[in-house]
């Protein structure tokens, strides 16, 4: 069975790059935090790609309404813009797996969304 | 006792006192002590003080042979001075009916004599004064007057230059912050051009085609390096250079900074050597970083030679770790090597070449080997070839 991939973040094109990038996948679309939150709750996703930085819910408080849900859990990649140290300390404590930095190359993240979602 | 008026222009003189955020900060500036002790020297008195003349108050910023910080503003004989352009000067307070009955005067510190000249800042607001105050009656002459104007001067000159600095530390954190954001920001559109511009290599392209695209991903790849180095810049300017402190074995990483920017200098045509020992040689440090530094002078060795080779060289001598660079390169003149590490700067040499940089490359790597405890030093001839030396404890 195909897991299901949720990707969320607030700017158009990088929504579509992550479409792009994991074309063929089965794959959610959020563009802002609220929305992320109630799909993942909603679907399930085995893997979320979710941008740090959104208008309403961030990705930091979506993750952490996420593993404040319990039950079955995503893994959880972040988009951040800049690998600063406090950005990641702040979204370890929130429970983020692991970090993409912008700009990152999409066929890297597809092999390792592909990779998660067949675990 | 007779308090003395408010001045005319009391609201924009208060609100300029308040603009020099000088008002209880700390006593023990040596540029206000100097002048205290240099006003109680010239008028022979025991006592000298610098006031500033605030709402309810006067609050003193420096004082000599006297204790008390505040003394309500009716009670301040500053607040008398402030209303004039000249030294204010009461001989004996005993014998002034202003004063005679003033707590300063029947109590602590039982001022007599009181001479003070006011503190004007460079828009004309009296602010306070330095006076020469004593528990005798005194007089001062001539001389004696025209030197606590001129200390009242000095004051001024002070407050003027606390001001410009704090202007210019405000300035410069909002440039950082700007250039902090600046580089965030650019980011998200370098993203989707380097995003796509991968996803369109991947497509059915003819030559021409991938050969724009090349050229679309070469200037993305340069447009995101010089992003980066500002805000590391930026970084290190607001809050110094952080680094982590993990267990790295630097032999590793010459060998990969080697093996990314080796291939790029046997394609210019040049010879490429790395010699690094068989085993770890272990250094404690940020392993980024100094990937970061180690590609920062390796990729300069081979932007900057045209003709010859570059060797890359690893050795561990007792406590310590050297990486060598050297190459056959255009070389640095030696009167712009001492300057070669200040950020923007770039040897005449290198512009000559029509190389291209943006000068910021040498000073993150000097802040990194230094952020490990390390050095960096160089030694070059113009036309004959670098060598630079990065030593990090090891």
């Amino acid at each position: 069975m195909a897991s299901t991939i949720l990707i969320a973040d607030d700017e158009p094109h990088i929504l579509a790059l992550l479409r792009a990038a994991l074309r063929g996948l089965d794959t959610l679309e959020a563009s802002d935090g609220d929305t992320a939150l109630a799909m993942i709750r909603e679907h399930k996703p085995a893997v979320v790609v979710i941008d740090a930085g959104m208008p309403g819910l961030d990705g930091y408080e979506v993750t952490q309404a996420v593993r404040a849900d319990g039950g079955e859990q995503p893994h959880i990649l972040m988009l951040t813009a800049a690998g600063r140290d406090v950005d990641r300390a702040l979204a370890t404590q929130a429970g983020v797996d692991e970090f993409i930095t912008k700009p990152f190359s999409p066929s890297a993240l597809r092999r390792r969304v592909e990779e998660l979602a067949s675990a | 006792m007779k308090a003395a008026a408010i001045p005319d222009n009391e609201t924009e003189r208060l609100a300029a006192l308040r603009s020099y955020e000088i008002l209880d900060t700390s006593m023990s500036d040596q540029e206000y002590d100097d002048l205290v002790r240099l006003a109680a020297a010239i008028c022979g008195t025991s006592m000298a003080v610098i006031n500033f003349v605030d709402s309810d108050r006067q609050w003193g910023k420096a004082m000599y042979g006297l204790g008390s910080t505040e003394a309500p503003r009716e009670a301040s004989f500053c607040a008398h001075t402030i209303l004039g352009a000249d030294v204010f000067e009461v001989p004996d307070t005993h014998e002034d009916e202003r004063f005679a009955d003033n707590p300063q005067v029947t109590e602590i510190p039982h001022l007599r004599f009181y001479a003070g000249a006011p503190v004007v800042d460079e828009d004309g607001f009296a602010l306070g004064s330095i006076c020469a105050v004593d528990t005798v009656p005194r007089s001062l002459d001539e001389l004696q007057r025209e030197a606590l104007m001129r200390l009242a001067r000095q004051v001024g000159a002070q407050l003027a230059l606390r001001r410009a600095n704090a202007r210019l530390r405000e300035l410069d954190k909002l440039k950082d912050q700007f250039v902090s954001l600046v580089s965030h920001e650019l980011r998200t559109p370098i993203t989707s051009i380097t995003g796509f511009v991968e996803l369109l290599s991947g497509e059915q392209l003819d030559d021409t085609q991938m050969e724009y695209l090349a050229i679309v991903s070469l200037n993305a790849e340069r447009l995101l390096l010089l992003v980066d180095d500002l805000l590391t810049l930026a970084q290190i300017e607001t809050e110094g250079m952080r680094v982590t402190r993990e267990p790295t074995d630097l032999g590793q990483l010459v060998r990969r900074s080697a093996a990314g920017l080796g291939p790029l200098a046997e394609k210019a045509g040049l010879s490429f050597d790395c010699a690094v020992p068989d085993e770890p040689v272990q250094v404690v440090g940020d392993p980024l970083r100094l990937a970061q530094l180690l590609d920062n002078l390796v990729g300069n060795a081979v932007k900057y030679t045209k003709a010859g080779g570059v060797r890359v060289t690893l050795e561990r001598n007792g406590r310590s770790a050297t990486v060598t660079i050297d190459d056959d390169g255009i070389g640095i003149p030696a009167d712009e090597q001492a300057k070669l590490f200040t950020r923007f700067f770039r040897a005449s040499t290198a512009t000559d070449a029509g190389v291209r940089g943006s000068g910021l490359g040498l000073a993150i790597t000097k802040a990194i080997a230094e952020a490990h405890g390390g050095s960096i030093a160089v030694e070059s001839a113009v036309g004959r070839g670098t060598t630079v030396r990065v030593v990090l404890p090891a």
